[in-house]
C-alpha cells in the first residue's frame, strides 16, 4: 500500500578549476585517493542508504564509463550530463528525474567516512523535519558555505564568509536531504539563496560530522584525504598477487595492492599505499602518507613523503618528493628534487602550518600537472605549478607560483 | 523532556501489549526518568499503573506486564510541573475514569483552563500541567461530541508544546493523538499500530514509520491511521509521508549529533535560556537566606564544586559576604563548628549524590539551614532542604556534565543579584546592567561556539597528542580552569590541573617545559596585566600557550601561540561563556583520541556510594 522513495543526486560535474593542473587530463571525481577515484567515496556512502535511484550529474563520458562500470550492477545509476556551469546548473539538470518529495543531495567530491551519509539521512527522519544537511567544523570558513544553528535549527547559511566576519565555524559538508521544492527555489535564486530560503520557510536540522572530513577543492586536499585514509588503517592489507623482495623492509599500516612489486632493500614505512602493478625500485624510501596510484614506476633510490603520484607516473631513479601530487603519466627525470618548506608569510587556503622541532612551518612540494615530462636534475622550489604537457629542460629550476597560493 | 507511546492492535496479534510498551520506555528512558507509569482499556475500563521511580523499580512494585488489554499507552517522566510522585505521574486520568492521557511537553494555558474546569466541578488529583486536557476531553463527552470530536476541541484549547496521546473508553481499539513542538512518530505495523517520542521506541516491531508535524491530530487503531490538520482539516496523504527505516536508528536520542556530549554542549544556550524563563519567587527567598545567615558555607562535589567556587566568587565579590566553600565528601572536618543561624548552599544536578546528601544531613542536624541548587526536580538533596532553586537544563545524559554547569552558575547569580540588591552591596543602576547581561547570555554562549567550534578542533588537534596539561586563571577564572582541567581528565583521559596563575611559580612551573601545553583563562577584570605576566614567564620557558581571551586583548596575541578570542562582556558571566570552550576542547581530544565521551571510564553520572 505505501511505498516510500528516496533518490539521491551526486553533483560530479564542472571541471574542477582549483584543482588545476591535476584536473588537466581527468575529472575531479576520478582523482584518486588511496588506489580509488574520489567519486568511489561518495558512491560508497550513498550505497549504504535506502535508494531506489543514484542520478549522478557528470560531465565526462570517462566518469560516466567508469561510474557505470564499476557501480551499475550494485546500484540503481542513472548518469545526466550536466547543462551549464555552476551548482545551480548541475542541480537543474537532474530537476526532471526527481519526482520524490525528498531527495538526497551529495558533492561528487567529498572524502569522508560512509557513516556521515547514513547519519545525515538518520538526522532527517528522526527528527522529522523538512530537511537537514550535514555540517563539519572547519578553519577555512573562506573557502566554505557556513551555517548557523540557533535552537538546533540552521537558520541562516553564508558562502565563503570573510573569516573574520563569519558568525560560524561549521561549514556545509556536502551531504543534504532536501525537498524537492528545494528545486524551484534553485531555480529561482541560486543554491545558497535556496538553502536560506529553505532554512527560513521550513525547518532544516543540523546533522553533526565530528570526524576528518575532506572537500577535494585544491591540490593540497588530496594530500589531506590521503593522510586521513592512511591514518584510519587499522591493520596492513598486502595482497597475495603482490611480489615484494624478502629483502625489502616492510612496516605497516599499509596496502599494498595486487600486482605490485616491491623490489631490494626498498624501505616502506607505512601508513602508506601502493597501488595496482606499480612498481618500487631498489633502496627507495616510501614514507608515512604517500599513495601510490596504479601503473607507476619509482626509480631506485627514490625517496617519497606525505605525496600523491597518480595513476601511469615515472619517477626515475634518485628522486625526492616530498607534499606533492603528480598528475596522471607524468615522467620525473632523474635526480629531480622538491623542495618542501613553504617561506614563512605565505599564506594558502587550507593548509595549515605544522610545529616541526618548535617551529611553525607551512609544507608544500610541487603541484606537478599530467603528462609533464621534467628533465633530469631539476630542482622544483615549494609551491611550484607545473602545466600539464609542459616539457622541462634538465638542470631547471622551476620557482613559478600560482597567483592563489 | 518526556518520553510517551502508545500501541494498539488486534486481539492476539502481539503477545502481551503492555510488555511492549514498557521495554518502548525502557528506550525512551533517554527523555524522562522521575515516574513512569501506563494505562490500558480493559473490559470497557480504564487501568492505570503508575509510580514514581525508574521504569525497573515501579515494574518491580506495579508488575506493567500484567496490565491486561490491547490498547495500551505510556509515559516516562520528566518533571516540569508538579514533583515526581505517584499522583503526578502519567497517564492522567478525567473524574469519570473514561478517559487516560499521556502527555510530553509543557501546557502553557494551564492554570487558566484548570480553574474553568474546577470552577465546572472537576476534581484534580495531580499538580500536573497534564491533567487539564483529561478533563476538556470529558467535558466534551459528556456534552455528546464523540470521542474523536471531544478530542479534538479539548485540544484546540491547549496552548504551549505537547505530544499527546489519549484512550477513551468508548472507543477501545483507538489512540488518539496530536502534536506541536514535540516529537511524535507513527509506526505502522501489520494488525498493529504504534505512535512514539522516537523511533527506536517501537523499531524493533515495525520498521514502517509516518512522522507527525506540528498542528496535526488524528488516531491509529489496529488497522488503520488517520492525520489531519487541526486548523485546516486537510487530510494527510500518508502514502506520501509513509517512510521505511531500513536500518538501526539509534541516533534518534542524539538528534542528529555523534554524542549526546556534543548535543548538550550545544544545548547551552537553550538550557540557559529555559533556565532564566524559569526563575521565580525563590530567588528572593534564596537571596535573603543567604544575607541572614550567620555564615554561609557552600558543599557540592566535581563540576558542581567548581559551581560553587564560582558562586563563592560572586558572594564575596558582588554581596561582599564571606563564604566557605567545602568538597562534600570532606564535610565532617567542619561539622564541630556548625551552629543554628548557619546556612549550606549544596549544589547537585542529580539531587543524589551521596556525599552532598550526607553534608547536607550532618548540617541540618546541627541547626543549619539548607539552601540546594539542584536539576532534578524533588530528588532527594531538595527533599531535605528549605529551599530549593531549580536549573532548568533538561536531563543530561552524558556523564561529563556540561550544561548543568553553566545553568547553575545562572541561576547563582541571579541569586547573588538579588542578594547584593536586598543588603545594597551594589549600586542598582550596576545590577540593572548585570541583570540585562544576564538576559544576553544565552545568545553571546550561542555566538561564541559557532564562532569557535572549527577553532577549538583544530588546538584539540594539539592537544590530544599531550600527556599532561595545565590550566591556569586569576579571579574568577580560577573555577573556569578547575572546570576545563576536570573535563579534559574525565574524557580525555590527560593528565591536566589547574592553578590560580600566581600559584604557578611556586611549584607546577617546574615542569613546564619545551612545548608543555598551558591554557590561560584571560578575563576582562582587574587581572589582567597580572596574567599577561603569568603567560609571558610560560611562553619564556618554550611553553605552548593557548588562551581564551577577550576579544580586544591584542597584547596577548603577540604572546599566546593560539588564542581564542571571547566576545566582549562583564567578566562575571564569563563562567557561562568560557566553559564550553573548554567543553569542546575536551570533546574534540576525547574523540580524537579515540574515546567514546559520553561513557567515560571508572565514571558514574550520579555517584551514590560515599
Amino acid at each position: 500500500m505505501f511505498q516510500y522513495r528516496l533518490k539521491a543526486v551526486v553533483l560530479a560535474g564542472g571541471r574542477g578549476e582549483r584543482l588545476k593542473p591535476i584536473t588537466d587530463c581527468m575529472p575531479k571525481s576520478m582523482v584518486r585517493i588511496v588506489g580509488k577515484p574520489v567519486i568511489d567515496y561518495v558512491l560508497e556512502g550513498l550505497s549504504k542508504l535506502p535508494l531506489d535511484e543514484i542520478i549522478v550529474v557528470l560531465s565526462h563520458k570517462k566518469l560516466a564509463k567508469y561510474v557505470e562500470e564499476k557501480w551499475g550492477r550494485t546500484l540503481s545509476i542513472t548518469i545526466v550530463y550536466q547543462k551549464g556551469k555552476g551548482i545551480d546548473a548541475a542541480i537543474l539538470s537532474a530537476k526532471d528525474l526527481i519526482r520524490s518529495p525528498n531527495f538526497v543531495l551529495a558533492y561528487g567530491d567529498i572524502v569522508v567516512n560512509p557513516k556521515a551519509y547514513i547519519r545525515t539521512l538518520e538526522t532527517h527522519i528522526n527528527s522529522g523535519a523538512e530537511a537537514s544537511m550535514l555540517l563539519s567544523p572547519k578553519l577555512d570558513v573562506e573557502s566554505y558555505g557556513v551555517a548557523y544553528i540557533s535552537e538546533n535549527k540552521i537558520v541562516s547559511i553564508s558562502e565563503k564568509p570573510v573569516p573574520e566576519k563569519a558568525e560560524s565555524t561549521l561549514a556545509v559538508a556536502g551531504i543534504f536531504v532536501l525537498p524537492s521544492t528545494f528545486l524551484n527555489y534553485v531555480e529561482e535564486h541560486g543554491f545558497t539563496e535556496a538553502l536560506n530560503m529553505l532554512a527560513k520557510e521550513y525547518t532544516v536540522v543540523p546533522s553533526f560530522w565530528e570526524d576528518w572530513w575532506v572537500d577535494i577543492g585544491y591540490p593540497w586536499d588530496i594530500l589531506k584525504a590521503n593522510e586521513y585514509v592512511l591514518r584510519d588503517l587499522r591493520f596492513s592489507h598486502i595482497s597475495s598477487k603482490a611480489t615484494i623482495s624478502s629483502k625489502a623492509v616492510i612496516e605497516g599500516p599499509l596496502i599494498i595492492d595486487d600486482e605490485a612489486e616491491i623490489s631490494h632493500y626498498a624501505v616502506i614505512k607505512g601508513p602508506a599505499y601502493i597501488g595496482k602493478n606499480s612498481f618500487i625500485g631498489d633502496h627507495c624510501l616510501i614514507r608515512e602518507y604517500t599513495s601510490v596510484e596504479e601503473n607507476v614506476i619509482v626509480g631506485a633510490f627514490s625517496e617519497v613523503k606525505h605525496s600523491s603520484i597518480q595513476p601511469n607516473v615515472t619517477v626515475s631513479s634518485y628522486n625526492y618528493i616530498g607534499d606533492t601530487v603528480i598528475g596522471e603519466s607524468s615522467v620525473l627525470g632523474p635526480h629531480t628534487v622538491t623542495l618542501n618548506i613553504l617561506p614563512s608569510g605565505v599564506k594558502v587556503s587550507r593548509l595549515h602550518p605544522v610545529r616541526v622541532k618548535g617551529k611553525l612551518l607551512t609544507k608544500l612540494g610541487a603541484i606537478i600537472g599530467c603528462n609533464v615530462y621534467i628533465g633530469a636534475n631539476s630542482t622544483l622550489f615549494a609551491g611550484s605549478i607545473i602545466k600539464s604537457h609542459e616539457k622541462i629542460k634538465p638542470h631547471s629550476i622551476i620557482m613559478q607560483q600560482r597567483s592563489t597560493l | 523532556m518526556c518520553g510517551i507511546v502508545g500501541v494498539t492492535c488486534l486481539q492476539g496479534k502481539l503477545s502481551s501489549p503492555a510488555k511492549i510498551i514498557r521495554k518502548c520506555l525502557e528506550k525512551l528512558e533517554y527523555r524522562g526518568y522521575d515516574s513512569v507509569g501506563l494505562a490500558s482499556i480493559f473490559k470497557g475500563m480504564i487501568v492505570v499503573r503508575k509510580g514514581k521511580g525508574k521504569i525497573e523499580e515501579v515494574h518491580r512494585r506495579m508488575n506493567f506486564d500484567g496490565v491486561p488489554g490491547n490498547t495500551v499507552i505510556g509515559h516516562t517522566r520528566w518533571a516540569t510541573h508538579g514533583a515526581p510522585s505517584d499522583n503526578n505521574a502519567h497517564p492522567h486520568i478525567d473524574c469519570g475514569r473514561i478517559v487516560a492521557i499521556v502527555h510530553n511537553g509543557i501546557i502553557k494555558n494551564y492554570m487558566e483552563l484548570k480553574k474553568k474546569l474546577i470552577a465546572k466541578g472537576h476534581i484534580f488529583r495531580s499538580e500536573t500541567d497534564t491533567e487539564v486536557v483529561a478533563h476538556l476531553i470529558e467535558e466534551y463527552l459528556n456534552k455528546g461530541f464523540k470521542p474523536y470530536e471531544a478530542f479534538k476541541k479539548a485540544i484546540s484549547h491547549v496552548k504551549g508544546s505537547y505530544a499527546i496521546a489519549a484512550i477513551i473508553i468508548s472507543e477501545p481499539n483507538t489512540i488518539f493523538f496530536a502534536k506541536k513542538d514535540s516529537p511524535l512518530i507513527i509506526g505502522i505495523g501489520d494488525g498493529f499500530n504504534f505512535i512514539a517520542s522516537d523511533i527506536p521506541a517501537f523499531l524493533e516491531h515495525t520498521r514502517r514509520i509516518v512522522v507527525v508535524k506540528d498542528f496535526e491530530v488524528g488516531y491509529i487503531t489496529p488497522t488503520n491511521v488517520f492525520i489531519e490538520n487541526l486548523h485546516t482539516g486537510k487530510i494527510v496523504d500518508l502514502s506520501k509521508r509513509l517512510r521505511f527505516i531500513s536500518w538501526t536508528a539509534e541516533m534518534a536520542a542524539k538528534a542528529g549529533y555523534p554524542h549526546y556530549m556534543l548535543k548538550e554542549i550545544h544545548e547551552q544556550p537553550r538550557a540557559l535560556r529555559e533556565t532564566i524563563n524559569g526563575l521565580g519567587e525563590e530567588i528572593e527567598q534564596a537571596a535573603n537566606m543567604i544575607i541572614n545567615a550567620r555564615r554561609v558555607f557552600i558543599t557540592a562535589a566535581g563540576t558542581s564544586f567548581h559551581a560553587g567556587l564560582v558562586l563563592d566568587y560572586y558572594l564575596n565579590s558582588i554581596a561582599g559576604i564571606a563564604t566557605i566553600p567545602l568538597i562534600a565528601s570532606e564535610y565532617s572536618k567542619y561539622v564541630r563548628s556548625v551552629k543554628h543561624g548557619d546556612l549550606l548552599i549544596a549544589i547537585s544536578q542529580s539531587g543524589e549524590t551521596i556525599d552532598t546528601l550526607m553534608a547536607v544531613r550532618e548540617f541540618k542536624k546541627r541547626g543549619a539551614k539548607i539552601l540546594a541548587i539542584s536539576n532534578v526536580i524533588d530528588s532527594a538533596i531538595p527533599r531535605e532542604s528549605d529551599l530549593t532553586v531549580y536549573t532548568r537544563a533538561g536531563p543530561e545524559i552524558g556523564v561529563a556534565a556540561t550544561k548543568t554547569f553553566t545553568t547553575q552558575v545562572l541561576v547563582e547569580l541571579a541569586t547573588v543579584l538579588k542578594a547584593a540588591e536586598l543588603n545594597n552591596s551594589l549600586d542598582v543602576s550596576e545590577i540593572a546592567d548585570l541583570r540585562k547581561q544576564l538576559e544576553k547570555t544565552p545568545k553571546i554562549v550561542e555566538k561564541t561556539i559557532m564562532k569557535h567550534e572549527a577553532f577549538v578542533n583544530s588546538i584539540a588537534e594539539i592537544v590530544h597528542r599531550k600527556n599532561s596539561m595545565y590550566y591556569l586563571g586569576r579571579g574568577l577564572g580560577v573555577p573556569i580552569a578547575m572546570e576545563g582541567a576536570l573535563k579534559l581528565k574525565e574524557i580525555a583521559y590527560i593528565h591536566a590541573e589547574a592553578y590560580p596563575a600566581g600559584e604557578s611559580k611556586h611549584g607546577p612551573i617546574a615542569l613546564v617545559e619545551k612545548d608543555f601545553p598551558v591554557l590561560f583563562i584571560v578575563l576582562d577584570d582587574e587581572n589582567s596585566e597580572n596574567i599577561l605576566g603569568n603567560v609571558t614567564e610560560m611562553k619564556a620557558r618554550n611553553a605552548l600557550t593557548i588562551g581564551l581571551i577577550p576579544e580586544h586583548f591584542e597584547e596577548f596575541k603577540e604572546v599566546l601561540d593560539h588564542s581564542i578570542k571571547i566576545p566582549l562582556h562583564d567578566h562575571l558571566i564569563s563562567p557561562m561563556t568560557y566553559t564550553p570552550i573548554l567543553q569542546l576542547l575536551a570533546y574534540y581530544s576525547a574523540v580524537k583520541r579515540g574515546y567514546d565521551p559520553d561513557k567515560p571510564r571508572n565514571l558514574a553520572k550520579t555517584v551514590t556510594v560515599e
